[in-house]
């Protein structure tokens, strides 16, 4: 394989999680990458249920993640990934405290079928993935919580076409992400109605996207864009003037750019460039966000 | 075979994730129905609290169990008993032999519900909950602790005096229960024994319906589902035939209606002042003692929440001055200073415990507050000790009448004082709570929470050491949340009891004990 992959982007609900998976790439066997990737995710303006607002006492919310990455093939075929971010969240105005620490533990594999590899190549992968808290982070401070404290395991399938002279592809996928029970330190909440509980149901979510891109430079060059959206299964909407909870049914459009690159004189090293905009959402914040990574991957 | 293998396990965490989400969370408080370790007979003569010993009202005399007219409304219970449904069976386990507790309870949800500040409007301006038009946004009521402490006050008073009278009237009337004239009805909580005209069910449903949908208009159709949901109840677990029940709403809606009496003219409608008033209160306090505090919201709150509740009439003290706290110390003085450093330390050095502790007790916006949260507690210990309604009654009834003037004398102290909150008085201190819209000295969460605590030691005495330690954790948890500083909570706390005491003088006077 001569490019590697890494698209990470801390996404743009409320409560990035830190997301991967995404491309179809797929390390050689024993081949490692390690990378480090930064994501500068803000927004001012929110979606409250359906209706756009901004709130004095956020003002500017700014989300900065950073994220240690490796990834092992294990096979050709089969590739190991495991990434551990850590967030700083902040806003602008009013009074509230800020938060930081690490997110979320996320690991998983990437299976690659060949189903044709003639003038078009395509190639289907089945992967699975999950994530669990590592540390106790707060999820009472609204938008301004580093996640919504869950445990979460998605299964994605994914097919891409690739046009082999012009490098031209296009690709798919769609997964269901099951999420687990936010332990709140409380034992009631009330959301769309009232609960006597310490535990709160994350809403499961689909997630879904198409990618048309290009690889030039023999492959040393990736150029792509993105249309991707969630969709939670049920959960509640905020209501007037309160902030989102774990219990929230958070929805996002993403429209997103990436440029990656390995330099031909030290092909070892790759660096990548994103930009992600939210266009669309319902309990959300209207994210932007901008991330850059570099890569360095060897054998063993 | 390695791929089978990461196959396999992965397949295996796989359904391992799956059986843990999506958990059950329940909507209620669950608790097994049970017989009542005392149906306190002579309850009727206890001493009422609003009512006056020579009221009467005028509940119609019942007819004999001999009469046609009951036989005929027998054979409709004893119809219905044999008819029963599983989804009548699961009404019935929710509202349990004790209605009063899950009346509690639907009132704190409501009040859960209600508990949203005031959003400001596009040009920055925040309009307040109109009760003449409560539909239009902000919605009426804004759920506050000051209305939450006062409507549960009311709903537990009005149960208490009403089931009162029906006890009187349950042994003046003395007609037996269904299950004495039909040996084809077996009640479904178990017997009581007791006389069974007015229903004691229906009395506190019908004042609940009452007091609720006055406090909650908008609710209105919800609480009839509801109360229409028990009173159906009440006849198909054969506790009751139809006159019963329609004697208990009968008696049920006037004790409501003169318990609002009080409820009208008690200073709550000119608790929210408006603008020229507030800012009056507020330079009153400045030039008194040369601080006042002012909401730090973007845009700010002109008027903070119900600046006149200290005017309001209490339930035990004729005059909340006797309750007043000392001054607090001035800001910038030494005693001043420590306490803001005890904040500034708390927020650098920020435990899980203390973390935890915060957010236990913030009962704040989306939550049944901290009276609803003592409430809670309450109703623990009264299942716990198999109390009849009567009985859990009266120990809400005192419990709350406490937590409402713990709330008026409170509010006293803050507007009196009207002392700066921590993010005022400390440049760029920030919070993990959200500071409340009313001045800082002294803690609501501490007043309410040391009367709350004294009162319910009294009712419970085993269970003294946990509610003294959980008043303090709610008190302390407002330090934790660096909204308020010690001298705030330990001043709360000390008023709170106080207050309690008041309250507990009349209680013991009643006639229960």
């Amino acid at each position: 394989m001569r490019t590697l992959f890494l698209l990470f982007f801390i996404l743009s609900t409320f409560w990035g999680t830190a997301q991967t998976f995404t491309d179809a790439e797929i390390m050689g066997k024993r081949e490692v990458c390690l990378a480090a990737m930064y994501m500068h995710d803000s927004w001012d303006t929110y979606y409250e249920a359906d209706l756009k607002r901004i709130n004095g006492n956020i003002g500017t919310l700014t989300r900065q993640t950073g994220v240690a990455a490796a990834v092992y093939g294990v096979t050709s075929n089969l590739t190991f990934i495991s990434m551990l971010p850590f967030a700083h969240a902040a806003a602008s105005q009013g009074t509230l405290a800020t938060a930081s620490g690490f997110q979320d533990l996320a690991a998983g594999i990437k299976y690659k079928i060949k189903l044709l590899d003639k003038g078009v190549g395509i190639n289907v992968f089945a992967m699975s993935f999950g994530s669990t808290p590592v540390s106790n982070y707060n999820t009472e401070l609204g938008p301004i919580s580093l996640g919504a404290n869950c445990k979460e395991w998605a299964n994605r399938a994914m097919v891409e076409f690739t046009h082999k002279n012009s490098g031209i592809f296009l690709r798919s996928w769609a997964s269901y992400h099951m999420r687990g029970m936010c332990q709140l330190e409380r034992t009631y909440y009330f959301t769309d109605g009232a609960y006597y509980s310490d535990k709160v149901n994350v809403p499961d979510q689909w997630q879904m996207a198409t990618t048309l891109g290009a690889r030039f430079l023999e492959g040393n060059l990736r150029i792509e864009a993105t249309f991707m959206k969630i969709n939670a299964i049920g959960g509640a909407d905020i209501r007037k003037y309160e902030m989102p909870f774990p219990g929230t049914g958070m929805d996002a459009s993403t429209l997103s750019g990436l440029i990656q690159y390995y330099p031909k004189f030290f092909p070892k090293l790759g660096i990548q460039l994103g930009y992600l905009q939210l266009v669309k959402g319902r309990n959300a914040g209207i994210s932007t966000v901008y991330s850059g990574g570099v890569m360095y991957r060897f054998s063993i | 075979m390695k791929i089978t293998k990461y196959t396999t396990t992965l397949l295996a965490l796989f359904f391992i994730t799956a059986l843990s989400c999506n958990e059950d969370v329940s909507t209620f408080v669950s608790f097994e129905s049970y017989e009542w370790t005392d149906a306190d007979e002579d309850g009727g003569s206890w001493k009422q609290v609003v009512v006056s010993p020579d009221k009467d009202f005028g509940i119609a005399i019942p007819e004999s169990t001999s009469s046609d007219s009951y036989k005929a409304e027998l054979l409709l219970t004893v119809d219905q008993v044999q008819k029963m449904t599983a989804d009548q069976r699961k009404i019935a386990d929710y509202w349990t032999s004790n209605p009063v507790l899950r009346w509690n309870e639907i009132a704190r949800d409501l009040a859960a519900k209600y508990n949203l500040a005031p959003a400001p409007d596009a040009n920055g301006v925040y309009n307040l909950p109109d009760v003449n038009n409560p539909s239009s946004y902000p919605k009426f009521p804004f759920a506050h602790p000051p209305y939450t402490c006062r409507m549960l006050a009311y709903l537990q008073v009005a149960m208490f005096d009403g089931l009162i009278e029906c006890w009187q009237l349950n042994k003046q009337f003395n007609r037996g229960a269904p299950s004495a004239s039909s040996s084809a009805i077996e009640p479904y909580y178990g017997n009581t024994l007791m006389p069974s005209y007015p229903s004691q069910g229906a009395t506190a449903t019908a004042i609940a319906q009452s007091i609720l949908t006055s406090m909650f208009p908008l609710e209105k159709d919800y609480i009839k589902a509801k109360a229409d949901e028990h009173l159906q109840s009440l006849i198909y677990t054969g506790l009751h035939v139809n006159s019963d029940v329609v004697a208990g709403t009968d008696l049920g809606t006037k004790v409501a209606a003169e318990v609002m009496k009080r409820a009208a003219t008690d200073g709550m409608k000119k608790a929210q002042t408006p603008r020229p008033v507030s800012d009056s209160i507020k330079t009153e306090a400045l030039n008194r003692f040369g601080w006042q505090w002012v909401n730090q919201e973007i845009p700010e709150r002109p008027v903070g929440i119900t600046p006149a509740y200290g005017n309001l009439k209490m339930w035990s003290i004729s005059d909340v001055k006797l309750v007043r706290p000392v001054p607090p110390p001035a800001p910038g003085s030494a005693a001043f200073k420590d306490a803001v450093d005890e904040l500034e330390d708390v927020r650098k050095n920020l435990t899980a415990e203390q973390r935890r502790i915060a957010n236990f007790w913030s009962d704040g916006t989306s939550t049944y507050t901290p009276p609803g949260h003592w409430n809670r507690l309450a109703c623990d210990f009264i299942t716990e000790k198999k109390l009849n309604p009567l009985r859990s009654a009266r120990v809400l009834a005192y419990l709350n009448m406490a937590i409402m003037d713990a709330g008026i004398a409170c509010w006293d102290a803050k507007y009196y004082y009207h002392y700066p909150r921590p993010i005022q008085a400390v440049p760029g201190f920030k919070t993990i709570l959200g500071t409340p819209n009313f001045p800082s000295y002294t803690s609501g969460h501490s007043t309410f929470s040391g009367a709350a605590a004294d009162l319910l030691s009294k009712f419970f005495p085993e269970k003294q050491a946990l509610c003294t330690q959980w008043a303090l954790e709610a008190s302390n948890s407002r330090i934790y949340g660096g909204i308020h500083y010690r001298f705030d909570c330990e001043a709360g706390l000390t008023a709170g009891k106080k207050v309690a005491e008041y309250v507990f003088d009349i209680a013991i006077n009643d006639g229960a004990d």
